[in-house]
């Protein structure tokens, strides 16, 4: 896989950041687009745009197969049984609260939602608005519960049995951190799961690990699975809910209006089969339709070779950081899981690195190395309990795509130097500092 | 743009007022959602004038930097005085532009000190607490 060829596809890089390319680190937040998803969104609106499933004429027919296709596309690229088991969404947030609203009735007084402490907002206030739809509406009091996470940033498992019951319905949790990087190992959670809480519904929170690594909901033995496109050099507005079947076809639809209606009358409202049932109005016609164009152009590459190239970056990254001793990181420890023999595919941890610089703020690291054309992310990452258990408010987080090199690790370390001289913090690094200065490839 | 000039980091460093007031007639606690910085003021109110001020909180070198200018800047001064403080008037105070992805952290003592106004230091039974 050649990157430098890879790059020519991003017009992104072409523009120039305080004279330079931009590093652009925050593939966690939304990776860039490649062109081919930039014109089919051109194009889309050029040749083939009109509404989806209502016009007779050629035009619209052809819109019609154009979304469809993605579907069926979507489908096998996370190994679905059908085209019918996917729903369009605006994001993965918006899938989560589709699932917080349409499961409502599954929902009895004093049953159990579990999550764990490293969801990201997303998936956690969904379900918090519906404790509290339930309390006041219906007088039932739901308890949400969270597994918490060990020393290392991974799910503590061995308090999963105790966290289960009879009562608990439903389990969502993250297949990747957005903040520690950690690979939550969902098959093994899922047998757990399935053993002690028989009546539960587990629902995947794929926004992270999408486009980063192999994602079969058949392995994975979940329920429901989310993703946003805009995470997989899609466009943004786009989102999956990937559902069984039969589950989607009990719930009731999240939002009325056209296009999920078999027939209406002034008193009464048969609804569309799945998924259509679920995709009220007119959706995002031309972005769904260029996401097939994401799909296709990971596919192309091939999911294997990604990982295996960001988890180089990772290792690299990670490697020069950790041998600065004024720089604390967060999640699993990549030299650990090496020694534990695991390699690219199993190990615990993708693409994703959080730290802190001894007390600078993370916004101050972030704004020195934007001078430098670096793009980090600072902040609490959207997930506040998390970093509260952490026993932290913000940290820096640096994020791998397809698009970067070793090179632009390198400008990353550099900047860090410069944050260091510029509050004069004490250099304790360990590494020579010709090493941070291979050379890409 | 030099957003790390001395006099910042010199705040940063040093931040002046920084600490509880133990007979402060107002707190308020002000924070920024977007990246959970955090900051509390303390208020002592003498014959309608800031007669001591302080501070506490988190954040980054920006919000304690600029919360210490301001703290120093608004001791003294009546109370009238501050709604009319501006953020132009921060940024001055503050040496210059920080550029907007910065501006909510320079602001966020702003928007504490703006709390504080003659009518509610009028009737002084209550403290606000935000």
């Amino acid at each position: 896989m050649n990157i430098n060829e890879i790059r020519k596809d991003f017009p992104f890089l072409q523009r120039k950041f305080k004279g330079q390319q931009l590093a652009y680190l925050d593939n966690a937040s939304t990776t860039q687009k490649p062109r081919a998803v930039i014109e089919a969104i051109g194009d889309v609106y050029k040749n083939h745009y009109a509404n989806i499933h209502r016009g007779v004429y050629d035009l619209s027919v052809e819109a019609t197969q154009l979304y469809e296709s993605v579907r069926s596309q979507s489908a096998s690229f996370i190994g679905a049984k059908s085209e019918k088991e996917i729903v369009f969404t605006r994001n993965a947030t918006e899938g989560i609260n589709l699932l917080a609203y349409s499961l409502e009735a599954k929902l009895k007084d004093g049953d159990e939602i579990l999550l764990t402490q490293m969801e990201h907002h997303s998936n956690i206030v969904p379900w918090q608005l519906l404790a509290e739809r339930l309390k006041t509406n219906a007088k039932r009091q739901i308890k949400i519960k969270y597994l918490p996470i060990d020393r290392e940033g991974r799910l503590d498992l061995s308090v999963l049995p105790r966290l289960l019951n009879r009562r608990t319905k439903i389990v969502s949790l993250t297949l990747m951190s957005n903040v520690l990087g950690t690979i939550n190992p969902i098959k093994k959670i899922a047998l757990v799961v399935r053993r002690l809480a028989p009546d539960v519904i587990l629902i995947i929170d794929a926004a992270q690990a999408v486009g980063h690594m192999k994602i079969d909901v058949a392995n994975l033995a979940c329920d429901f699975l989310v993703f946003s496109a805009h995470k997989m050099y899609g466009p943004s507005g786009v989102g999956v809910l990937w559902g069984k079947r039969e589950l989607l076809e009990q719930m009731p639809p999240f939002m009325g209006g056209g296009d999920m209606v078999l027939s209406v009358s002034f008193e009464k409202t048969t609804f569309n089969e799945v998924p259509w049932k679920f995709e009220a109005g007119t959706g995002n016609i031309a972005d769904v339709i260029a996401f097939g164009k994401a799909i296709s152009f990971i596919e192309k590459l091939g999911l294997e070779n990604i990982r295996k190239h960001e988890m180089e970056l990772t290792r690299y990254a990670w490697s020069l950081l950790e041998a600065d001793q004024i720089i604390k990181l967060y999640g699993p420890d990549l030299k650990r899981d090496l020694k534990r023999g695991r390699t690219s595919f199993n190990s615990f941890k993708e693409s994703v690195i959080s730290f802190n610089i001894d007390n600078v703020h993370p916004h101050d690291v972030a704004s020195i190395l934007s001078e430098e054309g670096v793009a980090i992310r600072s902040g609490h990452h959207c997930a506040q309990p998390l970093m509260s258990v952490l026993g932290i408010d913000a940290a820096c987080r640096v994020s791998f795509g397809i698009y970067n090199t070793k090179e632009e690790v390198d400008r990353l370390i550099a900047g860090i130097e410069k944050v260091k001289n510029v509050f004069k913090l004490k250099s304790t690094v360990y590494r020579p500092l010709s090493t941070a200065v291979v050379s890409s490839q | 743009m030099d957003l790390y000039r001395e006099e910042i980091l010199e705040h940063w460093r040093s931040p002046q007022n920084f600490g509880k007031l133990a007979d402060a007639d107002f707190v308020i606690d002000q924070i920024n959602p977007l990246c959970g910085d955090q900051v509390t003021f303390y208020f002592k109110i003498e014959k309608g004038k800031i007669g001591n001020v302080s501070f506490t909180g988190k954040g980054c070198a920006i919000s304690i930097a600029s919360a210490s200018i301001l703290s120093e800047a608004i001791l003294n001064k009546p109370v009238s005085a501050l709604a009319k403080i501006t953020g132009r008037d921060v940024l001055k105070m503050i040496g210059g532009p920080v550029g907007p992805a910065r501006l909510k952290c320079a602001f966020l003592s702003l928007e504490a000190v703006k709390k504080i106004t003659v009518k509610n230091t009028d009737g002084r039974s209550e403290k606000v607490q935000n």
